[in-house]
Formats: structure tokens, sequence, C-alpha cells
């Protein structure tokens, strides 16, 4: 980590030259200039959930910067054009409109957030005749993944369905069967609590009790009224589906209010953004808020380094040290070292570029569907196949489960440390 | 300037008049306002409702359940809304839109049996949340009630903000226009008002004047306003007439004022000299007060004299019978011791020679004792005499006095009667008469008494004279006959003279300068009468200071015709 802010400095004037560059270049060398691939991706830039599409953005940047750095795919450069909706529906409309019409994307990638997403997927359907597919979202809800939009979107990273599920099954297993649950006043929330209650319906089980957040609570916001509102139901475990800064909020105030129990994020949360908070607080208030902890991810470890793909994420990151994109709203933001949410950026980057090789120079859009729907066992170096299919637009369905050890996240292996 | 009442009057006009037009327009607008808004939002929150219910009917019972609440969010962002949220088939909230939790009163929310009551029945009522506001739940039945139903919170607070902010432009507006009318009221009524208050100051002014140093009709100030054509230029007319009124007259006051101060220093100085005159006369009051007094007293002492004089006179008459046979009868042993010697020597030598030697010594000496008898036996006749001519009460009889006798008895009477009363007493007697003065005609006794008199003050001044102590006292009297049918007579002692004060009062009765008891202060006075009044002579006195004092009685000497035999009896 500290090698880190001097590296990007370096950077820095490399990645300019490099942008102006590419500005600079059509019309100078109009003949030989490859047309870059334009991969359009609108996510949380600014707002209290922005280290969710600056470390997405950032660790697909890793695997681009290499890709292009040995001359792109078929000869063109991959661009990722950002567009900062803030975590907000609206400007996701706009900035997807925006990226069609004006910014001729080849194709939407990465998207950040279930509220964004589901009202973005109209759009799809209106884009349709372009043949317009968005890649990978950064989201695990399910309207994405159900008819009538299941068609135009890809997803790669297990749904919330899987990782409550999986949170619910491994409460149940070590007898933590009063599940409440904090969540997202908005459709991310609804997914995860939809999720959860089908979860516990496969246990003859209830919600416990509920209470939700304001969708870009910041972290300085007291949940304490969210705690007492759930601690009142005396359940054995909490699963939040949230956003870091409120999660880590809500965790920090039961943990003053002197709650111990069991606090369980989905891999949305972005991990390190809340780990980061939490160590903070710890050390000005000299408590322990990280050890009851437990987030499912739906990505592997990336301290997993026996995986290829953790190795290469290691590698590019230190050899490309990605920046954030200029729309990125850095103030007090410390760029993240390694992290969940990178790693699944850079998996995402890693399938999204097998996707362009596959066109294989040919990139007409309405190719696209027929190429993904072709992937079959594609290893990517995390020890699980991918597949597409006609009827199969999900292609991982892991989930991997991190608690905190002397400040870091480290895979759960044993989940009797949860028993009750 | 002080605050127009008028202007004040005209502004609580203003405020009431504004205050009702706006609580009316108020409290209409509020009405109608708050009308319209609640159907209107009723009507909004129905269409929501409606348009919700409409479209989740299969998404509840198909899909996850946060397409729905994506579909909720979205309303939820229409102005006026305050939640929305959707009830499943079940009964249970699968999408809301509240923070931290669905409160209670909208939990237990009445599930109705939508088929029961009718289909597609809107469902309103009132909900208030315990700290979280007023709401008009609108509930519509998705697919009949069989798969729930949506309700949509009309937030009560947002109709009143609206109402409150509509009230409050209105408000605004009517206070814009209350000042703009205030302005214009303060303008016409400065109109007004300014030429009054300028009346008002002024006529305060004035009130407040004190007029001590004048008073001028202000023409300065009541000249412009006067020039006003209306009510206003009257009233200032009538004022500046007024007022020139009011300064004449006081100018007239103040004339008469001064006059009546100026009388009054007068009166002031009138009393003053009237005191100090009656004071004055206050002094001579007691002045004459004591000197009544001392005339009593004096008047007690002459009774006691006169009782004296008649005890005299009678004593004197029988003493001068006795008196007469001693001088007679001495003359006649004096004829007879003669007659003895003739005999004696005619027949000497029969007598034994011892006895015949002394015979003629004894009778030398018998005759010089009978001669003695007889001189001092004269004295005694002439003193009893004097004393008879000096207490005879009776009217005197003017006849021919030989006026160098009754002088020389008078000074001796005096020098004698000093001489009994003190021993010690001693001046000297210097006579000098004219032979020519002779007889005139008077009254003897009278003149006696004021000769007497004034020997007696001469005697008493030359004794007791003290400017001169190395003299001896002395007293000059001379008669003098000029030839003009008076004779004059001076009696001068060389004394201490009279002071100037004294000697303008010398004849005043009962005035003396002789301790009290030793005068009676009629003397002079006494004198004055006699010699002026009763004989119609002169009696003047020259005196100088330290060295004499001259009483200069002047006579006629036949007596004046038509003059008064006795004009007065100071007896």
């Amino acid at each position: 980590m500290t090698t880190w802010p001097r590296r990007t400095r370096l950077a820095a004037p490399l990645t300019i030259l490099t942008g102006l560059a590419l500005l600079a270049g059509p019309p100078v060398r109009a003949a030989i200039a490859p047309e870059p691939i334009v991969l359009a991706m609108s996510a949380a830039f600014s707002g209290p959930s922005r280290g969710l599409g600056i470390e997405l953005y950032r660790g697909s940047l890793a695997y681009f910067a290499e890709v292009n750095a040995q001359g792109g795919v078929s000869g063109r450069p991959i661009v990722v054009k950002t567009y900062d909706d803030g975590y907000n529906p609206a400007p996701a409309i706009y900035n997807t409109i925006k990226a069609v019409e004006q910014d001729r994307a080849f194709l939407l990638f990465n998207y950040v957030g279930t509220p964004t997403v589901t009202r973005v997927l109209p759009l799809l359907k209106r884009y349709a005749s372009r043949s317009m597919y968005l890649f990978f979202p950064f989201t695990g809800a399910q309207p994405q993944r159900e008819p009538p939009y299941d068609g135009e979107v890809f997803n790669l990273r297990a749904s919330y369905r899987d990782e409550t599920y999986a949170l619910v099954d491994h409460f149940a297993a070590v007898g933590r069967k009063k599940i409440a649950i904090l969540y997202q006043a908005d459709a991310y929330g609804r997914s995860g609590w939809d999720g959860i209650r089908r979860a516990l319906k496969a246990h003859q089980l209830t919600l416990a009790a509920e209470a939700t957040y304001a969708r870009g609570t910041p972290y300085e916001t007291h949940l304490t009224e969210q705690v007492e509102i759930l601690r009142r139901a005396e359940p054995d475990a909490v699963i939040a589906i949230g956003a870091y800064a409120a999660c880590a909020a809500f965790v920090r105030d039961a943990v003053n209010a002197g709650w111990k129990i069991p606090i369980a994020n989905v891999s949305f949360v972005g991990s390190q953004n809340m780990l980061n908070l939490l160590v903070a607080e710890e050390r000005s208030a000299k408590r322990d808020y990280t050890s009851m902890l437990v987030n499912s991810q739906v990505v592997p470890s990336y301290e997993d380094q026996t995986l290829p793909a953790v190795v290469e994420y290691r590698t590019l990151m230190q050899r490309h040290a990605p920046k954030a994109p200029a729309v990125a709203d850095l103030t007090d933001y410390p760029l993240l070292d390694l992290n969940y949410v990178g790693f699944e950026g850079f998996l995402n980057a890693k399938v999204i570029v097998e996707v362009l090789r596959r066109m294989k120079g040919d990139f007409d859009p309405a190719r696209i569907k027929s190429v993904v729907e072709s992937i079959h066992d594609l290893d990517v170096g995390i020890n699980a196949p991918i597949s597409f299919g006609p009827n199969r637009h999900q292609a991982l369905q892991y989930v991997y489960f991190a608690g905190v050890e002397r400040g870091r996240w480290v895979p759960v292996v044993d989940w009797e440390r949860w028993a009750k | 300037m002080k605050r127009s009442g008028l202007l004040t009057r005209v502004l609580i006009g203003e405020v009431i008049l504004f205050a009702a037009i706006g609580l009316v327009t108020s409290g209409l607008a509020a009405y109608t306002l708050s009308t319209r808004l609640s159907s209107e939002f009723l009507s909004k929150g129905t269409a929501i409702a409606t348009s919700i219910a409409n479209a989740s009917d299969e998404l509840i019972l198909t899909r996850d359940a946060s397409t729905i609440q994506s579909l909720v969010d979205q309303f939820r962002q229409i102005r006026g809304v305050g939640y929305v949220f959707v009830i499943d088939g079940d009964g249970t909230i699968v999408s809301h839109t509240f923070v931290p939790a669905v409160p209670a009163e909208l939990q237990a929310i009445e599930r109705p049996k939508w088929t029961d009551n009718g289909a597609d029945q809107i469902r309103r009522q009132d909900i208030r949340v315990k700290g979280g506001g007023d709401y008009i739940d609108v509930a519509a039945p998705v697919l009949a009630g069989v798969a729930g139903s949506v309700h949509v919170g009309m937030d009560r607070g947002v109709i009143r903000a609206d109402i409150t902010s509509a009230i409050l432009t209105q408000l605004l507006v009517l206070v814009g226009i209350f000042v703009v009318a205030v302005a214009v009221a303060g303008v016409v009524v400065g109109r007004i008002s300014r030429p009054l208050s300028a009346l008002t100051a002024h006529a305060n002014e004035v009130a407040g004047k004190s007029f001590e140093s004048g008073f001028d009709a202000d023409e300065s100030t009541l000249g412009p306003l006067a020039k006003g054509r209306d009510e206003i230029g009257e009233l200032a007319r009538a004022f500046l007439a007024m007022e020139r009124v009011v300064a004449s007259n006081i100018s007239r006051l103040r004339q008469l004022a001064g006059e009546l101060a100026h009388y009054n220093e007068t009166l002031e100085a009138t009393v003053a000299a009237r005191t100090s005159e009656l004071q004055e006369k206050n002094v001579a009051l007691q002045t004459t007060l004591e000197e009544l007094k001392q005339a009593q007293e004096q008047m007690v002492r002459q009774e006691k004299m006169a009782s004296l004089g008649a005890l005299t006179a009678g004593i004197a008459h029988e003493i001068k019978n006795p008196l007469n046979f001693v001088n007679n009868f001495a003359d006649l042993s004096h004829e007879l011791a003669g007659e003895l010697r003739e005999d004696l020597e005619l027949e000497g030598t029969t007598l034994n020679p011892k006895i015949a030697g002394d015979v003629p010594d004894i009778l030398d000496q018998l005759q010089v004792n009978l001669s003695k008898i007889k001189e001092h036996g004269v004295r005694a006749d002439g003193i009893v005499r004097s004393m008879l001519l000096h207490s005879r009460g009776n009217a005197g009889q003017r006849q021919a006095t030989d006026i160098n006798a009754l002088a020389r008895d008078a000074v001796n009477l005096a020098y004698h009667g000093m001489r009994a009363l003190d021993s010690n007493f001693q001046v000297g007697l210097d006579f000098d008469f004219d032979p020519a003065a002779g007889q005139i005609d008077a009254v003897p006794q009278d003149l006696m008494r004021a000769f007497l008199n004034i020997a007696n003050n001469a005697c008493y001044a030359a004794y007791h004279r003290k400017e001169r102590a190395d003299g001896v006292g002395r007293l000059t009297i001379r008669t003098r006959a000029p030839g003009d049918g008076t004779i004059e007579l001076r009696i001068r002692d060389n004394g201490d003279g009279i002071p100037d004060e004294v000697r303008a009062r010398v004849f005043e009765p009962f005035f003396t300068t002789k301790p009290a008891g030793q005068g009676t202060g009629l003397g002079l006075s006494i004198c004055h009468d006699i010699i002026v009044e009763q004989h119609r002579g002169r009696l003047s006195v020259e005196t100088v200071r330290g060295s004499y004092t001259e009483f200069i009685i002047v006579l006629p000497i036949a007596a004046v015709p038509g003059g008064p035999n006795r004009s007065k009896n100071v007896h």
C-alpha cells in the first residue's frame, strides 16, 4: 500500500500522454489509426458509493491496459468511456442514452448498482435493434437475470439470491436461525430482502426483523435507530444489503451500542472500502468493529495466490497502476490497493476481452450475443469454468466468504466460528 | 419631528384594513387551496396507486420484489407522495419506501378482502403516523385484491407547505401593497400633517414660552403657512392674527407690569420713609413721654415748692414783727446807749473812777454790738422781705421797681442759696450797675423770680465749669439804660457755655441739662414767660463754648399798654 501512491504519481504523466496520443491520433494517422473499441461504463464515481465504481474501473483497467499494451484486440485498443451516475437511476438512464446515441459505445460494461441497472434495462429493449448489451453489471439483483430483460444482459457474478441463500444456509447450519435484515430502501435492498425471504422460506423460517436506510446515506450518519429496531427482535444474525458507507455506519453503531452479533454483508457492499472505514474507527475508538463481520463474495479472495487470476491481477495492478477515471470525485478518497471489487472488475475485463477476441475482428454488434453464448467452460484462472448459452446469461454461481483478521479480509474456512 | 397623529391614525386604519384583507383573503385562499390541493393530491394518489396496481399484478405474482420496488421508487419521487407500499396477496408488505421501517400504523393497516366489497374499489383514509406526519392513504387493489394492494400516502405536510407558501406569497404581495399604501398615505398625510405639525409645534413652543422677554407674532413661521388656500392656511391666518393680538396685549401688559413694578418700588421707598418717620415719631413720643414724666415730677416738686413758699411766707410774716422789734429796739438801745454816754460824760466824775473809767468802753462796745444787731437785723429783714416777695402767691401788682436793687437782691439770694446748699460754693460777683437804669414799671415779685432763676443758673455754671479749671468762677451783672425807653440787664457767667443743640431749647419748658432731680426744666421757660409774655421784654442768650454764657434781658421802662397785667401764673 505504501508504494502505491508513488507509482501512481509516476504513472500519471504516462497515462495522460497516452490519452493525448489517443485523442490526437485519428486526424494525423487517419488511414492507419485503429478505431478503439468503446465500452461505456456508467457507475458511481461520486457520492458515498463511489468506491465501487472507481475500484471496479481500476481493476478492469489493469487488464485493459495490459491488453492495449500488447496491441489491443484485433489491433484495436479498448477504451472504457466512464459516466458518473452517482448511484442514482435517472443519471444512469441519461448516461446510457448518451453512450449509445452520442458516444457510439460498442457495449455497456461494468454498470454498478441495482436501482440504476433495473432502470436501464428497459432502455436495452429500446436499443435491441442496435444489439446493445449490458455486460457484467456489478449487481446481483434479479431483474436482469429474469425475463423480460435477461436476454439483453450477461451476468458474470453470482446473484444476490445466490449470496443470500448461501449466507442463510450457513447461518442456519450453525444455529443462527433468527435472521434480521438491514437493507437499502431501493431495488437493491429489496432484491436482497427478497433473496433472504426466499432462503428463509426454504428453511421454513421468516424474517426476524427488518429495517431500511436511504440510499446515499454517508458514513457520518447514525443508524442507531435501525440498530434498535433490529435488536428489539433479538436476532441471531444480521444480514445487511447495502453500500459500504451505510453498512459500516450500522456496524459501528451496533458495536457502540454493545450489540455483539454477526453482521453479514453481500458482495456489493465493497468490502475493502467498508473495512477501511471500520479500521479507521477502530484506531480512533480503540474498539473491535470487525471481528463479527462476515461478507459474502462472488469472486475468490484476491489473497488466494494459488489462483492464476489472482497472480495476474496483482501483477497487472502493480504494472499499470490504474488511476481513477477523470469523472471520479476523489476528494478524501484514497485509491485502494487490492480488493474484491477491483478483482471482480479485473475478471469482468478478462471475460469481455475474451468475448472481443472471439469477435475475430468483425465487430458487428449483432454478432455479440452469439459469440458470448458460444463460450463454454472458459477458464479465467479462478478455478471456476465460465459458460454462457442462449438460455444462460449467468456465468457464475459461486459464493465465497470473507472475515476480518488483523485488519484484512481473509477467506472464511470454518463457519463454526459463527456458531451460536 | 414629532410623530404625526394623523399619520398614526391613517396607519392604524391601513393596518386594520390590510389585516382584515389579509385575514379574509388568507382564510379564503387557505380554504380554497386546502380543498383544491387535497382533491388534487387525492386524485394524484389515486392515479399513482391505480397505475402501480395495474402495472404490478404480474410483477407481484411472478417477479423478484426488486422489480416492483424499482417501480415504487419511481413514484416515490413524485411530489406530494409521502410513501408507497405494496402488500401482496398474503398480506405481506413486499415493497415500501420507508426508512428505517414501516410505521406501526401502516403495518397494521386494514387488508380488506376486496372481492367482498366489490372489485377495483379505491379506498381512502387519513393516516397519522406518530412522529412521521399526516397522510391521505390511497389504496388500490391489485387484481381486484387477490394479488394484494398498492398504498400511496399523499403527504398532507406538502399540502400544508403549499398552502403556507401560497399564503405567504399572497401576504408578501399584500405587505408590498401595504408598504406602497403606507408610503402614499405617508406622503398625502405628510402634506396635510406637516403644516399642522408645524402649527402644533409652533403652538407648543408659544405655550411653553416665557413671555417675560416679550412676545412677537412669529411671522417667519406662520407667514408661509398662512399663504395656504386650504383650511390649514385659514388656521394659520387665524393663528397669526391671534398672535398679533396676543403680542400687543403682552406688550401692554409688560408696560403695565413695568409701571406696577415702579409703583411697587416707590411704595417701598414711601413705606420705608414713613416707617422711619414713625420711628422718629416714636422716639419723639418716647422723649415726650419722658419729658412728661419729668414735668409730672416737676409739678409735684413745684407743688411742694408752692406749699413751701406758703410756709415760708407765713414764717417770714411771723418773723418780720419780732425782727421789727429787734431792729427798733436795737436802734432805740443804741440811742439810749448814746444818751447814757452823754449822761455819763456829764456825770462821769461822780462815779467811782474805776467804774467811770470802764463804763465808756463798755458803752462803746454796747453801741458797736447794737449796731451789729441792727445791721444784721436789717439784713434779716431784707431776707425776709425777699422771701415774702418771692413766695407771694397772689397776683403781683405792677409798681415802680428799682431794677438795680432787684437784680442785686436776686443775685445775692441766688448766691446765698447756693452757699446754703454747698459750703464750698465760691464765685466772684461783679456788679456794674448803671444808675440811670432806675425805676421801671413792673411786677417786682415776678421779675425777682426770673432774675433769681437766671442767677441760679449762672452760679451753677460758673461753679461747675470744667473747661477753665485754673480761673475762678465769676458772675458779672450789668445794667444799662440806652435811653430808648428800655433798660438792659446782662447776667454773664464764665462757665462752659451752652452747646448749640442745647441753646436752641433752653427756653423750652421741662428742658434741663442738670442731673435728674436737681432741676425742674421750668426755670428759663418761666423766665421767658415772665419777661417776654408778661413784661413785653426780650430775653436772649449769648454764649461761647468754653468761655461764657450771657443772658440778656431787655425790659421796657414804662408798662407796655395793652399787655396783660399778668398772662400767666406759674404758681
